[in-house]
């Protein structure tokens, strides 16, 4: 357990340090007395070096007198500055994927657990508004305001979808509350099936396996960015975070600390967030850190295959990529996988 | 059994869903699927220009492209119910634009008109005019237009006329009214679907071939490795799972337990690397397997022969393909028994003097292994998907590398084929899954939610 915290605080502290760790500029240099203190691998990760060096093994002399302690690539760049850039992109991806499934999951999650099929009543009016306002909100910015939004789907879309659904939902809302001064059926509270809703739409985003729904989409993207790849990871990885919340919120909601504070007042959102939610954390901690792993794995899988960064941005993956050109260069497979299974492990771990 | 009957409800519906983000993703791709295919007959693509465009338009009619796209369509005010029959995707969106803008469809149609007529009126695509009218197919900026109709010579008053009339009889803001139009079943999606249920599922860009023979060819390899390596799992995982709770704390279960872990963590596509490195190739001068493939079988030659030559190229990918599922399935395993161990029944049952094999097997076991049937839902998918990495790896001719291929080649039928049988597939494993589980487990059908 101990190791895993030592060994992931290293990797944050090697991916926020890396520019002092690996480069070629020296740190210091004193122009009157030649003095220069160099960084301890004096290699860029992207510097190529064709005329040099290439497939040297490790502990090589470079003829400046620099040494590759982990040896060079394909193209003369230092596997050790290399392993450095990729623990950048490895944090950059865990992190901000994870992120962005927790972003996602968590509410949704939540809701499904917490008040399951019977324990958020709206009135039939409200209920219908919500979703016809959502059905026509969504319809009309697809056919009438995107035109208006430049053309493309960006933000500005998404903030005119936003007000034309709670616009609509709104005055929809206002009409079937005078329409339901006249029929009482409008005014009888309903249960929303937010559980089952959850549900379905988790089954339905995970019924394509993971990595055939990565190959695919960044073979239509081609050229993406380390951002589009977080984005794209993290939006794969919510299913798990909502699953967890919810089985856990099942088991909390039982509890008689949340009796207690029912009892006494605490209405349903509020009890949620402040009570129910809370005791959740230490345990979606977990399961978070289980993810950012697996989210760091197919980063280095994509990578593996030649679909993720563009040539010139190093990652784990991309390295054990070049091993399969060159299978005699063990060094180009033997160190970047290390590191990845120590941090999948090390991210497993703190399961245990 | 309301439980089921819902839970059978479902499969429609994802199904329906899923069909239709295949039917978006197939439409949505990049390039237009109409220029791919080889030019029939001696008219080679964009040669002569009026009987190109007549020949695609046919060609799109021919393939369905001038039909709605949906049953129900959505749009605003300025754009007609018949504008799916403009065919060229790039002429639509160009339209769209300028219908939202102006909201005046009649000047947009005959400015169309006049402008397709000039664009390919000439067959040599050089020729200043039909440039300038090719490019204004495609420009919208309201600047870029005004030059690009400075370019065009004299006699193409019409097409300046035409923009002239547009403009000036524009109707801004028309485009927030909302259209609907409900074209029934002559439309595109049906037509997909319905092909699809028909065993048609298209023709592969690259080789011509249909999708279906793609896959039925790719589809026996993935099934022997992986349903090798499934039969691997359970056969050791079971045991080996079950032993680490029958000796629970000994040196035996601590071993196990730190190298199942280990084992469920290292990446599989890596040990898969290191093995196709070390012992496929002769950097190292341990070249002991076959390298790549599945092996050429000679003529002739018998089952032992077979076997022999089968068994040396699967035996890596297969390894690499059991560990981490194993691995997992045993841990998944110990901890059910475990929990079973703890309940008065276990106590029961050795208090009536019945072995300690018995106990754990007639017992212990029925009760821990039902886990076991939704992580058989959830791998059986993969018999049909395939791994992308261990296949791209050792060069088996499956489903991944099938997959993996035509995502790179861009072959677009082939990939939304495979999308949507991996969707179907693993929907239908996790009915299977729970359909098994509620059949085997009574107290999920008495108390659905906390099972689920």
């Amino acid at each position: 357990m101990k190791w895993a915290y030592a060994y992931l605080l290293l990797l944050l502290l090697t991916a926020l340090g890396g520019d002092f760790l690996a480069r070629e500029r020296p740190l210091l240099s004193y122009r009157d007395t030649h003095y220069i203190v160099a960084a301890p691998i004096p290699f860029d990760a992207a510097a190529t070096d064709l005329m040099g060096l290439r497939y040297a093994p490790p502990l090589t002399l470079n003829r400046n007198g620099h040494r590759h302690w982990l040896g060079t690539d394909r193209l003369g760049r230092d596997t050790a500055a290399g392993l450095i850039a990729g623990a950048r992109v490895a944090v950059l991806v865990g992190a901000g994927s994870v992120l962005l499934a927790l972003l996602i999951g968590l509410p949704l999650g939540a809701v499904a657990g917490f008040f399951g099929n019977d324990g958020l009543r709206v009135s039939r009016g409200g209920y219908w508004a919500a979703l016809l306002g959502l059905v026509l909100g969504s319809c009309y910015t697809y056919a009438c305001l995107r035109p208006f939004a430049g053309g493309g789907v960006g933000g500005h879309l998404l903030v005119l979808w936003l007000l034309t659904v709670g616009a609509s939902s709104c005055l929809l809302h206002l009409v079937l509350r005078i329409l339901g001064r006249r029929f009482s059926g409008l005014r009888k509270p309903v249960a929303l099936p937010l559980d089952h809703l959850v549900l379905f739409f988790v089954e339905w985003w995970t019924s394509v396996p993971g990595l055939v729904v990565l190959v695919v989409l960044l073979a239509l993207i081609r050229t993406p960015t380390l951002w589009m790849i977080v984005a794209i990871i993290g939006t794969l990885g919510w299913p798990a975070i909502a699953r967890f919340v919810r089985a856990d919120l099942l088991r909390i909601r039982d509890l008689t600390y949340i009796d207690a504070a029912r009892i006494s007042g605490v209405g349903g959102w509020r009890l949620l967030v402040q009570h129910a939610l809370p005791n959740t954390l230490g345990p979606l901690a977990v399961v978070a850190s289980f993810l950012v792993g697996s989210s760091i794995l197919a980063e280095a899988s994509l990578s593996f295959l030649g679909l993720g960064l563009p040539a010139d941005q190093i990652s784990w993956g991309s390295m054990l990529q070049q091993s399969r050109i060159r299978p005699g260069a063990w060094w180009l497979a033997v160190f970047p996988g290390l590191l990845l299974t120590l941090t999948v492990l090390a991210c497993n771990r703190l399961r245990a | 059994m309301p439980y089921l009957l819902r839970r059978l409800l479902h499969l429609p519906l994802s199904l329906f869903l899923l069909s239709v983000a295949c039917f978006v993703l197939s439409k949505s791709l990049p390039g237009d699927p109409l220029l791919q295919l080889p030019a029939p007959g001696s008219v080679a693509e964009g040669s002569d220009g009026q009987s190109a465009f007549a020949l695609y338009r046919l060609r799109a009619q021919q393939a369905g492209h001038d039909l709605p796209p949906f049953y129900l369509g959505f749009s605003n005010a300025t754009l007609p119910d018949t504008f799916h029959r403009i065919t060229v995707p790039a002429h639509r969106e160009t339209l769209s634009v300028l219908a939202a803008r102006y909201g005046n469809w009649p000047g947009v149609q005959a400015y169309y008109r006049s402008l397709v007529e000039l664009a390919f009126l000439e067959a040599d695509a050089s020729v200043p005019t039909v440039t300038a009218a090719r490019a204004l197919l495609r420009q919208t900026d309201p600047e870029a237009v005004q030059s690009l109709l400075a370019q065009l010579p004299a006699e193409a008053a019409a097409v300046r006329q035409g923009y002239r009339r547009l403009t000036t009889q524009a109707r801004p803001y028309r485009a927030l009214w909302p259209r609907m139009h409900w074209y029934g079943t002559n439309s595109q999606y049906h037509h997909y679907v319905s092909r699809l249920l028909r065993g048609n599922w298209g023709v592969s860009f690259i080789d011509r071939r249909p999708v279906v023979d793609k896959l039925r060819q790719a589809l026996p390899t993935t099934v022997l490795v992986n349903g090798l390596a499934l039969l691997l799992i359970y056969l050791l995982a079971v045991p080996l799972g079950m032993y680490m709770a029958r000796f629970r704390d000994t040196a035996f279960d601590r071993l196990a337990t730190v190298l199942t872990f280990v084992a469920f963590g290292i990446p599989g596509f890596w040990v898969a690397t290191l093995l196709a490195n070390f012992f496929t190739t002769p950097a190292f001068g341990m070249d002991w397997f076959p390298s790549m493939g599945l092996g050429e079988i000679p003529t002739g030659s018998g089952l032992s022969a077979v076997l022999k030559i089968r068994a040396a190229h699967l035996f890596l990918p297969v390894c690499c393909l059991t560990y981490p599922s194993l691995a997992y399935v045993a841990r998944h395993l110990r901890s059910a028994a475990l929990s079973e161990y703890r309940l008065p029944y276990v106590a029961t049952a050795r208090m009536k003097g019945l072995t300690e094999g018995r106990v754990l097997w007639h017992h212990v076991f029925r009760n821990a292994a039902f886990p076991l049937i939704t992580l058989l839902g959830g791998l059986l998918p993969a018999l049909l998907a395939g791994s992308v990495l261990i296949e791209q790896i050792f060069n088996l001719p499956g489903m991944g590398q099938l997959l993996y291929v035509s995502a790179l080649a861009r072959d677009w039928p082939v990939v939304t084929a495979l999308v949507l049988l991996n969707g179907v597939a693993t929907t239908l494993g996790l009915i299977l899954a729970d359909l098994g589980y509620v059949l085997a487990d009574p107290r999920v059908r008495l108390h659905p939610t906390a099972h689920q």
